[in-house]
């Protein structure tokens, strides 16, 4: 079998609605997968790397996540959850699996990275009308962010991560965690105000 | 702490708006600690997206085919371990992950899988057949039942009408099985009438007799027993020189033989009761042997002498 690389080629993409991407899914259409898999891969990617810090990890886990995505197609209903939400709540469960494995097999933490096995990423390239010293304190400060959100409880790190990196509103988030809005809220910032006091300490310790 | 969480939800409602932190911060009472959660919030935002390259893109949809029944059978689908080397070849390091975390790999863990059932049906096949390679060789090659096989050349090798085997052979019988009953006459009564030691020495050699007889008969189908009996009952002539005929047995047999056959009877009598017949012989070490004895139970000890 020839595999067409629909990454690459930019056709398709966003002319499917969730609804259609759904019947697709559920016929088994030629295709389907690949349309799924470029619509949610990458910031399922970006939201399992940030929780674990590892490029293979997150490889792996976004591959099984869209695989399971696709098995279980059968028992969506669009009306109970939008399908973001639910590719996410299925990415969350396999992180929450993989960190009950992870007693065994603990996470790699993000300054172990050995950045030349990593494999090559594409950063999004968001530095344009920075001056370079700004730049350098920046990428400093964000440097000193990943690493707090990694000393974050998995669950203000989940929060935190699905609410701002993510950009998940509040009742999404609810939704996906099936928790209340008050505990969002409540884990919300109490996530935020940690992650102010580490980076506070760091910076002022660096 | 109510207060201050719902500053922060205000102030993040207002952020999400467009509106610059710092205005914000200056409307919400000019906090200093909210502003600087909304700078955080503010950081969080500007991450760079974590986003695999086309070819890592390209990979990672494979492995979600490869892993979907529906796709066409690839290598590695059926058979788990065929992806293993071409794994190894794209990428090494991505592929000692794999194997270092199979829990995150599917297809690694199936390997997995195989290998420990197939290790298990090892371990239990190489276990039957050791164990049903033992047992011929625990059975003895020539098997004889009642009696152990160091003592069947006794009575192979014995020649029946020699008058060495008279005394031969109430050796082997004696220092097997009466030696029990001719220890006790001999140091307790010395001046026993030959008549009695008569009698109790062709008794115990009979009762031994009897009982050795058994094997001979199973082990030498062609020798009869009888010639051994007529030959157990002869040695009433030399009752009347020997007052304890199993302690002196041992001693006297060897000059009596002029054949080696009677030595080689000898040998093969490996039991501990001969050593325990052979020291009650001496008569003047039995004597003195009572006097402590009595004197240690039947003197009660004094009460001043516990110390």
């Amino acid at each position: 079998m020839k595999l067409t690389n629909p990454i690459l080629s930019e056709t398709n993409s966003k002319s499917l609605s969730d609804a259609e991407l759904v019947a697709s899914l559920k016929k088994g259409e030629i295709g389907s997968a690949d349309l799924l898999f470029k619509l949610y891969a990458p910031s399922l990617y970006n939201y399992i790397y940030y929780h674990t810090g590892n490029h293979f990890l997150a490889e792996d886990l976004c591959s099984e996540t869209i695989t399971r995505v696709i098995e279980k197609i059968g028992s969506y209903t669009q009306r109970e959850i939008p399908l973001r939400t639910w590719v996410f709540r299925i990415a969350q469960n396999m992180l929450v699996d993989h960190f009950r494995r992870g007693q065994r097999h603990p996470a790699m933490p993000f300054d172990k990275l050995d950045q030349e096995n990593s494999p090559e990423v594409d950063h999004a390239n968001d530095w344009s009308g920075t001056a370079s010293g700004d730049m350098v304190e920046q990428l400093a400060q964000r440097e000193e962010l990943v690493r707090a959100i990694a000393t974050l409880p998995e669950e203000q790190r989940t929060i935190f991560l699905l609410r701002f990196v993510e950009g998940f509103d509040l009742e999404e988030v609810g939704k996906l965690l099936g928790k209340s809005m008050a505990s969002i809220k409540s884990l919300q910032y109490r996530a935020v105000k940690n992650l102010r006091r580490e980076l506070k300490i760091t910076l002022k310790g660096g | 702490m109510k207060n201050k969480s719902q500053e922060f939800e205000i102030a993040l409602g207002l952020l999400e708006q467009g509106h610059d932190a710092n205005n914000i911060t200056q409307e919400l009472a000019n906090d200093e600690e909210l502003l600087e959660m909304l700078e955080v919030v503010k950081l969080a935002q500007l991450l760079p997206r974590q986003e695999p390259s086309p070819t890592r893109q390209l990979f990672m949809l494979n492995q979600v085919k490869s892993r979907l029944p529906d796709y066409e059978s690839r290598p590695g689908r059926s058979f788990p371990w065929l992806a293993l080397p071409e794994l190894f070849k794209k990428n090494p390091a991505r592929a000692m992950f794999s194997v270092s975390h199979p829990g995150t790999n599917p297809r690694l863990r199936k390997l997995g899988e195989v290998v420990m059932a197939f290790t298990l049906v090892l371990v239990v096949i190489l276990g039957l057949l050791a164990t049903t390679r033992d047992l011929p060789q625990n059975i003895p090659a020539t098997p004889v039942r009642g009696v152990p096989a160091a003592t069947v050349p006794v009575f192979t090798t014995l020649p029946a009408n020699s008058a060495e085997a008279l005394t031969a052979i109430p050796v082997t019988a004696t220092a097997t099985k009466s030696t029990t009953i001719l220890a006790s006459p001999a140091p307790t009564s010395a001046p026993v009438s030959p008549a009695t030691t008569q009698a109790q020495a062709s008794a115990t050699i009979q009762a031994a007799t009897t009982t050795v007889l058994q094997p001979t008969s199973k082990t030498k189908p062609g020798q009869s027993p009888t010639p051994i009996r007529s030959v157990v009952t002869a040695p009433a002539a030399p009752t009347p020189t020997a007052p304890a005929p199993t302690a002196a047995a041992p001693t006297q047999a060897p000059p009596a033989t002029s054949t080696p056959v009677p030595a080689t009877t000898q040998v093969p009598l490996p039991t501990p009761k001969p050593t325990a017949t052979a020291t009650p012989q001496p008569t003047p070490r039995l004597e003195p042997t009572p006097t402590p004895k009595e004197k240690e139970e039947g003197d009660p000890p004094k009460p001043g002498e516990g110390d």
